[in-house]
């Protein structure tokens, strides 16, 4: 102690609102949350010095990072901070931690699968592998399909620089999503450049490697500061991958550096808000109705939902909004076998609610918030770059 | 109760408690009264140092000695009641360096053992410190829970069988010709009066000592000293912190539980009851503290409080500061032919089995009894321990205090406050100051103790009355905040103004 960010627990009220809007609450009783896991119990954890667990913390496993804590306190306290730090000095039983592992390197081995992606896909679904899986604790669920498809970029130099960094599941498992950001970017004007990082940290800070965690973020940080000294702008539409560089940086590795960085960070649709003349036309609407599901950590990055008018205007006759729902996935949360039911129960009220609407198309932003809605609902989800680069205008 | 034991110990403290233990182990049947709960006086109202010595070893070598020996025994023998945090002295590059060579050459002297470390390595494991320092000194200082600390003597002392009466007051004393042979007492809750025999009387009343020995028609020169004290929300280091410098106000930090009390002042004062600290008083000592902990001014405070200490003077000699932390066993046969009763009057915390030890010896021989002290051989446990454990059955949140330890913490009392059942288990003491745990203690005592509705009604509502006290001096930031969230429940969801308590007894 004590620096800022470990000193908002001062702020603390003990009002309960946080609690009132965890997901993981509503669907596992046991789990405190997050009043009690962090700034209640961080008095405590202090009060050791800083330096032991408490026996309690095994809960930590249970929170998904979803972040709805930090949104919902009105003193600006962040309890997820807390969850993250301090999952990171749990002792997990060697077989968790085994599990927790692989998949917080899902970087690895989607970069190997990525090359073979038929192969990769086949064995992914043998009853063997699954078999496997489950052993190590991998819940029996499909996985994201492996895909690769070359990028078009234009060599034009521009005035306007953006990075455009994808993140893994773009990279891995939807290429199409990436050509369809540099598209947007390229109409809008912007000499694009695809960011020489893998994986933004967000799996391993979540499964509690905090210390290979603040490690990489260094290093991306490092990376991403280059490009911005020569004027580019980091643009995202990975939901997680932007917050952790916009605000899980920070908490990691505090200073200059990730301030910097912070400041630098754009979400695709964000960064399009500033344009005075956007780069669309009308066309044939892919939809007539569809459900728009905002996912946590875009929510989080607290700057609404720049890409829902666009999608009004141009993409469906009726888009229906909703930024109440978990889906319960939480990136790797969902793939592990003893938190797959919780995962689905927190995912219930949303494929209720999406079957409800009757949308024949689901967007979102997030991949494996796509997988999970996929899962529980059999409708399809898209990104929105996907949909918008479908109306970008001809002459361009 | 039988009428007629032969002491009678008067004051529930460390000194009174630590008293009637060594009696006890002695085989001497004795008595306990004490006007409120145990450790509602000075010894649940002081800084929770169990002092090195250190800060002792340039002005009173004498207590410095006591004190390190009393630190080695206590830790031994009350780890339940005992956080061995350690200790450190920091001089900045503002303080005069050549105090810091006296006070080696006294804790060489004392025999209290330092080691330096480097201004780098202790910043590192401290952040919260100033990056000012100069100089750093570890030394075996440790935190003590008085609450708990009195609390387990009584126990240990009940367990052999002798009694303990507390919301008790003493009101006089029956004298035999010059010889005081019973104590007249008063029933705090029923106003009924009681005598009770005894051969010998001990008073260990702490800063009330004079009024005591007013009773007997006693002069004793008792100072009342007031310290204020501040509790922050949270741990800012993991040691005691003091500051190198010779004793003054605001320079000590200790670490306790969950939060820190900085402290404290000295301010003569004629009441011993005056125990609230003013918003001047801590704005103050904050100024004082930021010398060693820059932000201090950030980090949330929760309460503010004031001690009395007992100082003596046996002939009107200094006050305040300058005046000596060793006690004194007064012998009133000695000074004006009064016999069977001394007063045990001074001292510290720290040097409470010492004091007591002092006074049984002093008291045996006229009862016959020749044992030997043995309180530093034989472990004392606090009635309610600490839940470390997965139970996560809480009544207060902050605290982790749970049903059992509420349950512990009346085990065989007819009647009790909130307060009583706070000080044995820190229930409302953390940062939302019994916001969320009082309705819900009052609830679970209303349904397992089958009191009525306007017997829980009055828990609750003394319990907040009293959590408030403690906030007014601090009421800015978050703990005004929080002041106002406690409104809003108490006084608007349910209406306390106009709770019905007040007409019924528990
Ligand atoms: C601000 C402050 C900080 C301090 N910090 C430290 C520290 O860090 N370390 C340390 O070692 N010491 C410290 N001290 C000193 C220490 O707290 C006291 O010396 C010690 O607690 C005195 O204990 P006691 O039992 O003698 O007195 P008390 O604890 O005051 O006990 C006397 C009891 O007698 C009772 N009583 C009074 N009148 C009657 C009556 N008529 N009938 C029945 N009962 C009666 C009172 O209610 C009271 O409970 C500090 C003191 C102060 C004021
Ligand atoms: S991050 Fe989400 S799951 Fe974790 S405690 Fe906060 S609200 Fe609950
Ligand atoms: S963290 Fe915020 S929302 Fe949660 S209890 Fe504390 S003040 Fe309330």
């Amino acid at each position: 102690m004590s620096n800022e960010k470990e000193r908002n627990l001062d702020y603390c009220l003990k009002c309960s609102t946080c609690h009132t809007q965890c997901p993981v609450v509503k669907s596992h009783l046991p789990f405190p949350g997050p009043k009690q896991m962090g700034p209640e119990l961080e008095r405590l954890r202090l009060a050791r010095g800083n330096k032991e667990t408490l026996e309690i913390d095994e809960a930590l496993n249970y929170c998904t990072n979803c972040k709805r804590c930090d949104l919902a306190c009105p003193h600006g306290v962040k309890p997820s901070f807390y969850n993250l730090k301090n999952k990171g000095k749990l002792q997990n039983k060697f077989l968790i931690r085994f599990r927790d592992w692989i998949l917080a390197h899902n970087v690895w081995w989607s970069k190997m699968a990525g090359r073979v992606p038929a192969l990769a896909n086949l064995a992914l679904r043998l009853s063997l592998t699954k078999r496997a899986m489950g052993m190590v604790g991998i819940a029996d669920r499909d996985f994201p399909i492996y895909r690769k498809h070359p990028i078009k970029i234009s060599k034009a130099v521009r005035d306007k620089k953006a990075l455009y960094y994808a993140g893994c599941y773009a990279s891995y498992n939807e290429p199409q999503i990436i050509q369809a950001a540099v598209n947007i970017l390229e109409s809008c004007g912007y000499q694009v450049e695809l960011a020489p990082v893998a994986c933004c940290g967000t799996p391993m800070v979540s499964n509690g490697l905090w210390d290979e965690t603040a490690r990489l973020a260094g290093k991306n940080t490092d990376i991403f500061l280059k490009y911005i000294e020569q004027g580019y702008k980091i643009v995202t539409t990975c939901p997680s991958c932007g917050l952790a560089l916009k605000e899980e940086y920070e908490q990691i590795i505090p200073g200059e550096k990730s301030k910097i960085l912070k400041a630098n960070v754009w979400e695709l649709f964000e960064l399009l808000e500033e344009e005075d003349n956007l780069p669309f036309e009308p066309a044939e609407k892919l939809a007539d109705k569809a459900y728009y599901h905002v996912p946590c950590h875009l929510k989080a990055q607290g700057i609404g939902i720049p890409a829902a008018n666009l999608l009004k205007d141009l993409a469906v006759d009726e888009l229906v909004v909703d930024d109440n729902y978990c889906c319960g996935i939480s990136g790797t949360y969902g793939f592990k076998k003893e938190k797959y039911p919780i995962a689905m129960d927190i995912g219930k009220p949303l494929f209720d609610d999406i079957k409800k609407s009757r949308a024949t198309l689901v967007i979102s932003d997030c991949g494996t918030c796509k997988l999970q809605i996929v899962h529980g609902t059999g409708i399809e989800v898209k990104h929105p770059a996907e949909i918008l680069a479908r109306y970008l205008k001809k002459a361009q | 109760m039988t009428n007629k034991v032969q002491v009678v110990v008067i004051g529930g403290g460390a000194t009174g408690t630590g008293i009637l233990r060594d009696l006890a182990l002695r085989g001497i049947d004795c008595l306990l009264v004490e006007q409120n709960d145990l450790a509602t006086g000075t010894s649940g109202r002081f800084h929770g140092l169990l002092h090195s010595g250190a800060r002792y070893v340039v002005k009173d070598l004498h207590s410095a000695v006591e004190c390190i020996q009393e630190n080695k025994i206590i830790k031994e023998i009350a780890p339940d009641c005992v956080e061995d945090t350690g200790g450190m002295f920091i001089a900045t590059k503002n303080d005069d360096l050549s105090y810091v060579d006296k006070w080696l050459e006294g804790c060489q002297r004392a025999g209290i053992n330092t080691q330096e470390v480097s201004p780098r390595e202790i910043l590192r494991e401290e952040p919260a410190l100033t990056p000012d320092i100069v100089k750093a000194y570890l030394v075996p200082d440790a935190a003590v829970d008085g609450f708990t600390l009195a609390a387990a003597n009584a126990l240990a002392a009940v367990k052999l069988g002798a009694q303990v009466k507390t919301y008790t007051k003493v009101i006089g004393f029956k004298k035999e010709k010059n010889k005081i042979c019973g104590v007249y007492l008063k029933d705090k809750y029923t106003g009924q009066e009681d005598l009770v025999s005894c051969d010998y009387v001990i008073n260990a009343s702490g800063a009330w000592a004079g009024q005591i020995a007013a009773l007997a028609g006693q002069v004793i020169n008792i100072t009342p000293d007031k310290g204020v004290l501040v509790i922050f929300n949270h741990r800012i280091t993991n040691r005691v912190l003091n500051h190198l410098r010779p004793p003054g106000d605001g320079d000590i930090f200790v670490p306790h539980g969950s939060v820190t009390v900085f402290g404290t002042t000295s301010k003569m004062t004629d009441n011993p009851e005056d125990n609230e600290a003013s918003r001047e008083e801590v704005l103050a000592l904050l100024d004082e503290g930021t010398h060693l902990i820059p932000e201090l001014k950030d980090i949330r405070l929760i309460r503010a409080f004031a001690g009395v200490r007992p100082l003596y003077q046996p002939d009107g000699g200094e006050v305040g500061r300058e005046a000596t932390r060793d006690f004194s066993i007064i012998d009133h046969q000695a000074l004006t032919g009064l016999e069977g009763m001394i007063s045990v009057v001074g001292g510290k915390l720290t040097t409470y089995r010492l004091m007591a030890k002092a006074a049984v010896d002093k008291v045996a021989p006229f009862l016959g009894n020749d044992k030997p002290c043995i309180t530093h051989k034989e472990r004392i446990y606090a009635p309610v321990p600490k839940n470390t454990g997965k139970d996560a059955h809480y009544l207060c949140q902050c605290e982790r205090v749970t049903k059992k330890m509420l349950d512990q913490a009346v085990q065989n009392k007819e009647r009790f406050s909130l307060s009583d059942v706070r000080r044995l288990t820190r229930l409302g003491m953390g940062p939302c100051q019994g916001t969320f745990c009082t309705f819900r203690a009052g609830a679970y005592y209303h349904e397992t103790r089958g009191l009525s509705p306007e017997a829980a009604n009055k828990l609750l509502k003394d319990h907040i009355e009293e959590r408030w006290k403690g906030s007014k001096a601090i009421l800015w930031g978050q703990q005004a905040q929080e002041a106002q969230l406690t409104r809003g429940i108490y006084l608007g969801l349910l209406n306390l103004e106009r709770l019905d308590s007040d007409s019924h007894e528990i």
